[in-house]
């Protein structure tokens, strides 16, 4: 590779480099100083012929493929802005405001001695996996607390994991760059460590993971900045998809009815829908201003949402190929850092790093509520697969379970007596 | 894999994407946007995160009678009831002072 010289970084490795791969010297030649040749100071010895104009065609490629670029995206965005005649809030005027929304924490899970990175849900709507910065992955039952197994990987930050749709098995993985698949069995003495299968071999660290529609398949994104498809009995790689120029932070699928494409965020601050098939980007969306922590697809399929470090959360849709709706307000500074829908689609519930769930109307782009409770982060959060409740994990070491509940009381969990002066009023 | 790629190279994946994606049908916003709505009002009355579960339904329903409860009831009702005392005491003084004024005034 060439000599890191002011002119192999503007211009890009010379010829002879990509023909005849050196192994990297940092000599630093007079002759490599000259404009006009375009052969770095390794590659000399072998060039005996400097062609002294190639040095303006090289650099001349990097500056029309900008041109180029910016062309283009120009013509998307004035192709995508002609689609752009009405706004999502003005057609969900019509559409009935939401009543009042009262949350309430039915459950605590306590038991990770570390952050709570990432969760799941079982199809069963009752068990929940989770994972932690310690390297533990717990298999909760939602409704009675109880933990039905725990699995200690052999890293920490196990940043991703999911259950799989028979709820036989459960995959996570973190700073190990794979992704390992445990089989859950009902004998709660056996070593679940034993029977663990690695499926997955990135060159980074492992982001997310999600299981397709059987247990056989999982789909991994990765910070080496791909995403892949495994099998996982054969540990095979199926597919790979390139096109994010940064990590790969999330991925989503999409919801059975519609088809194989599945949405991935990445530190480019882009979106990229795929074809799980084909492995082609699809779509592409780029309006965000910072790393995107979170995508989730709407239950019905045709748009995705998207959290992000800028601390707003964006609807794009996928028919109109744009984004149709931001939430935000200025008094929310920090980033959001996982996003669910409920089952309708009409909220979004968004878990920031201010230690709120905010919970928003997806229709009318306003803010329903807040919800407090957490002492850290929220770091996941996922409504459950019936839409009974959901559950958000945290930094704080413990996952809170909520529901919409009855009463005219509502409980501000922020300690203190101030809650208590504040039910003087509100009770009637 | 992203991390070893030259800037050339990623700049040649995205013109590449670039090129794809300016060709792709779209549709107008004021479609999706109604059919979306339409899809979200067709499944509202089944999201139990907005209308509520039924207590009879519901497996994370909290129990009635529990000694925790019953603490936190007595516990939240005997300061709720201080406190209304302490606010209709604090009210009825300052109506006995300004009565008491006006008559010094007059």
């Amino acid at each position: 590779m060439c000599d890191q010289t002011f002119l192999a970084i503007t211009f890009g490795p010379c010829d002879s480099c990509s023909e005849n791969p050196v192994g990297r010297q940092s000599r630093l030649d007079g002759r490599s100083q000259r404009a006009t040749k375009n052969i770095c100071s390794c590659c000399s010895p072998f060039c005996p012929f400097p062609m002294a104009c190639q040095g303006l065609a090289s650099g001349e490629t990097l500056k029309s493929l900008k041109a180029e670029s910016e062309t283009l995206r120009k013509k998307l965005e004035e192709e995508r802005k002609k689609l752009h005649d009405v706004e999502l809030e003005k057609v969900a005027e019509k559409a009935e405001a939401l009543g009042e929304l009262n949350m309430k924490t039915r459950r605590t899970l306590k038991g990770h001695g570390n952050k709570v990175l990432c969760m799941d849900w079982c199809k069963d709507k009752r068990r929940i996996v989770s994972s932690s910065q310690d390297g533990k992955v717990i298999v909760w039952d939602a409704f009675t607390t109880n933990k039905e197994h725990a699995v200690t990987m052999p890293t920490t930050w196990v940043m991703a994991c999911a259950y799989a749709p028979s709820g036989c098995a459960i995959a996570c993985g973190g700073l190990d760059n794979k992704c390992s698949v445990y089989p859950l069995s009902l004998d709660k003495d056996e070593n679940l460590a034993a029977k663990k299968k690695s499926v997955a071999m990135h060159t980074n660290y492992l982001s997310g993971c999600t299981f397709t529609n059987s247990d056989m398949q999982i789909l991994t994104s990765s910070g080496d900045g791909t995403s892949a498809l495994w099998d996982v009995e054969s540990g095979q790689l199926l597919q790979s998809f390139h096109g994010h120029s940064a990590d790969v932070l999330t991925l989503d699928l999409a919801p059975s009815e519609t088809g194989n494409t599945f949405v991935s965020g990445g530190s480019d601050k882009k979106a990229n829908v795929w074809d799980l098939r084909s492995g082609q980007n699809v779509q592409s969306f780029d309006t965000h201003d910072s790393d995107i922590n979170c995508v989730k697809y709407y239950p019905s399929g045709d748009a995705f949402a998207s959290a992000s470090d800028d601390s707003t959360c964006r609807l794009f849709d996928l028919r109109a190929d744009r984004e149709v709706s931001i939430y935000s307000k200025d008094s929310i500074m920090f980033g959001a850092a996982s996003v669910d829908f409920s089952l309708s689609g009409r909220l979004l519930f968004a878990g920031y790093n201010d230690y709120t769930i905010n919970v928003w109307d997806v229709l009318k782009g306003t803010r329903v509520a807040i919800l407090f409770g957490h002492e850290n982060r929220v770091s996941s959060l996922r409504v459950s697969p019936d839409g009974t409740a959901f559950c958000s994990g945290s930094w704080d070491n413990t996952l809170r379970v909520r529901q919409e509940g009855r009463g005219v009381v509502r409980e501000l969990k922020q300690g203190g007596t101030t809650p208590y002066l504040k039910n003087i009023f509100l009770f009637n | 894999m992203a991390r070893d790629m030259s800037d050339i190279d990623i700049l040649k994946m995205e013109l590449e994407q670039l090129k794809k994606e300016v060709s792709t049908p779209r549709e107008p916003v004021s479609k999706t946007s109604k059919d979306t709505m339409d899809w979200c009002e067709a499944a509202s009355g089944t999201d139990l995160l907005i209308t509520g579960v039924p207590d009879d339904k519901n497996p994370y329903k909290p129990e009635k009678g529990g000694w925790k409860n019953i603490m936190l009831y007595l516990h939240r009702n005997t300061w709720q009831t201080y406190c209304s005392y302490v606010s209709l005491f604090t009210g009825l003084k300052r109506l006995k002072l300004e009565r008491k004024n006006r008559r010094d005034i007059h």
